[in-house]
């Protein structure tokens, strides 16, 4: 206990950690915020120049962001009634209604105060059911790692975008992405055309910024006429009165928010969406209605979408699967850093694991700071010009592209990608099951090999496993579950019963 | 909605998909289930079953004037967004009846060659060409101010990684030759 409380402080009680994770906050708040600009994007290109540092700088300055971001979507939700990331979609539906009756102030101040509690609860939910999640993942064998992978993937092809063969196909191509290159089982060749190039695999992080930075750049050169919205503030400091009045509500919703994002593939997003949900099923009587500047539609998303973060990290640390498409980058960073996120992180490096609890409570903290100040200036810098901002992010991605292994055919992995991505979004496909088919497939690969190998080979043993031991029963079942829920027979008993 | 060009690249989806399953075929046939091929052929057949899926439903929708962005939202679509008289008449209307409108493909023809001389100029000469050219085209402000915010930029990014973050960034073989 000593020793998790000592590693728990290394990020509260050095300077520089300290700078790092209030800076990753403020640019992840900022980042998060401009329409466009994803998370996911911001953690993609900054994670980049973290290769050669610390491990603890890295992490420390990849909280910030990740805490940052998730929130600062909500900003230009409610000014702009555009969501700065997919999480603070929900967020819009209320928060607009707010600020156009002039409460953008109490929106901003009630949202802060509310995803700051959200966050808490899903930090403490991580510190306490991580050790007990990892204790029984050291009990899972490579046939139920394969169908860890494959519900997330399932998972994220099913919740994202407008079909679920859009994101199957998705998930399915960053799995073959991630095939190419010598195969480290027996060292043969993978799609290298007799490339030497080829034989070190596509570096997953020039993918990441591919897709996630410059098709966000291109898909929003698209859109650089829309006009600026300009909302009056007021006060941002929200009652008391209003913090209690809604507590039990961003309980409920900040617990909704930590099991969603701790299931694999989903994250914030769907948090947020179900929290709403929630909250108008179990508001009976809201002063304003729903959709019109309900502020329970506000508090829900909001608690929600950040306790997400703390719960998205439970599967990232403890089974090595990433929660979301964020994390799905956090983990190719942890990779990169020497880590193997996985059942035996706690075991031979709890340190870390302390450590990133510590950066997260400490961004959070940060984020009640920076989220209630200047607001005003805010408004300024998010009015910063797409026609400037765009030609900026794709200057960022290349230098975080070539900063990796300051390889220029990195660039040229990342242009390709840019433009398929953005190819891909403008035709309704969800870039995110590609992360998560990049770094789940070498994991997924290499357990279903050995999952047959553990048969002797023999298909019938193999599959006969997936039956006959409890826990690959269970996993086996979800899977099905997911994937009967998108058969066209399933939608019609739906509405057979309702 | 379908939108222009849909089923043309839902198309070299299905054919990138049957390539990639006969090469995935090609690293070790059917020889063993554990063999190096098994799970590329397995990822690249569950890409060709949905592409033909995909590929059907783009078929069925007809062309259609509405597109959904990445958070979702919908937007009407009308004249393109080139066009300045066509914006001021309509703020909210975007350009989405060109699949690669001009500005797209100028920005990604300008980041091709950015990337490609990258090596030989260098970042500092390539990235502040790229600033200054792309701003001015896109921003409808003086030259000077692009200008001078593009070297401003580069003034910061230079000095925050390669200062801060020390991050290596290319010298370019052409200013090499001077040092």
């Amino acid at each position: 206990m000593l020793d998790a409380l000592s590693f728990f402080a290394i990020a509260w009680l050095d300077p520089w950690l300290i700078f790092l994770t209030a800076a990753g906050t403020l640019s992840g708040i900022y980042v998060g915020a401009i329409p466009g600009l994803s998370v996911t994007m911001a953690t993609s290109i900054l994670i980049s120049f973290t290769f050669k540092w610390d491990v603890n700088e890295a992490l420390a300055l990849i909280s910030g962001v990740f805490i940052g971001g998730v929130y600062g979507g909500s900003r230009t939700a409610i000014l702009l009634n555009i969501p700065g990331a997919p999480s603070a979609i929900a967020s819009a539906l209320d928060g607009y209604p707010m600020a156009k009756k002039g409460a953008a102030g109490e929106a901003i101040g009630l949202t802060t105060i509310m995803s700051v509690f959200g966050g808490f609860v899903g930090i403490i939910a991580l510190a306490l059911f991580a050790p007990v999640i990892s204790s029984i993942a050291l009990m899972f064998n490579s046939r139920d790692y394969l169908l860890l992978g494959l519900i997330g993937i399932t998972l994220v092809g099913t919740l994202s975008g407008e079909s679920f063969a859009k994101g199957a196909f998705a998930g399915a191509l960053g799995v073959l992405i991630s095939m190419v290159g010598l195969d480290p089982m027996t060292a043969e060749g993978r799609f290298t055309f007799d490339s030497v190039t080829l034989l070190g695999g596509i570096p997953y992080i020039a993918a990441m910024i591919g897709f996630f930075g410059v098709a966000e750049a291109l898909v929003q050169l698209r859109q650089i006429d829309l006009p600026v919205v300009k909302q009056k503030i007021g006060r941002v400091i929200p009652r008391l009165s209003s913090i209690k009045q809604h507590f039990g509500l961003a309980l409920r919703c900040s617990g909704i928010g930590t099991v969603i994002g701790a299931l694999p593939g989903t994250g914030g997003d769907i948090a947020a969406l179900l929290a709403y949900d929630h909250a108008k099923r179990s508001t009976r009587n809201p002063e304003v209605k729903f959709g019109e500047g309900a502020t329970e539609g506000l508090v829900a998303p909001e608690a929600a979408n950040n306790a997400a973060v703390g719960g998205a990290h439970i599967p990232m640390l403890t089974l090595g699967i990433p929660g979301d498409a964020v994390t799905a980058v956090i983990i190719g960073a942890l990779f990169i850093h020497g880590l193997k996120p996985g059942p035996l992180l706690l075991v031979e490096t709890p340190h870390l694991f302390w450590f990133i609890v510590g950066s997260l409570t400490l961004a959070n903290c940060f984020l009640l700071v920076f989220g209630l100040s200047g607001v005003r200036i805010f408004t300024k810098i998010v009015e910063c010009p797409k026609a400037v901002l765009i030609p900026l992010i794709i200057i960022l991605s290349a230098v975080g592209t070539y900063a990796i292994q300051n390889n220029p055919a990195h660039i040229y992995w990342m242009l390709l990608f840019g433009v398929i991505g953005y190819f891909m979004k403008i035709y309704g496909f969800q870039v995110g099951p590609i992360i998560l088919g990049v770094i789940l497939g070498p994991m997924m690969d290499s357990n279903f090999r050995r999952a047959i190998l553990g048969a002797r080979g023999d298909m019938g043993t193999f599959f006969w496993n997936f039956v006959s031991h409890p826990i690959s029963f269970i996993l086996s079942l979800a899977l099905m579950i997911i994937l009967m829920s998108q058969l066209p027979l399933w939608s019609w008993l739906r509405k057979r019963s309702t | 909605m379908k939108q222009r060009g849909e089923t043309l690249f839902v198309a070299a989806l299905l054919a990138f998909s049957a390539a990639a399953l006969w090469e995935s075929y090609g690293i070790a046939g059917f020889s063993k289930w554990s063999s190096p091929g098994v799970f590329p052929m397995l990822a690249s057949a569950v890409m060709l079953v949905c592409s033909l899926f995909i590929y059907r439903d783009a078929r069925k929708r007809g062309a259609g004037s509405l597109i959904k962005n990445e958070s979702e939202h919908t937007f009407e679509l009308s004249a393109s967004s080139d066009d300045p008289a066509a914006t001021q008449q309509s703020p909210p209307v975007i350009d989405a009846t060109r699949v690669f409108p001009r500005r797209v493909v100028t920005i990604t023809a300008l980041l091709a060659v950015y990337v490609v001389a990258m090596p030989t100029l260098g970042f500092l000469l390539c990235s502040g060409l790229f600033l200054f050219i792309s701003i001015s085209y896109l921003w409808n402000k003086p030259l000077w101010l692009s200008l001078g915010v593009s070297m401003a930029s580069l003034v910061v990014i230079h000095f925050l990684f390669r200062r801060v973050f020390q991050v290596v960034l290319p010298e370019g073989a052409i200013i090499s030759l001077f040092l």
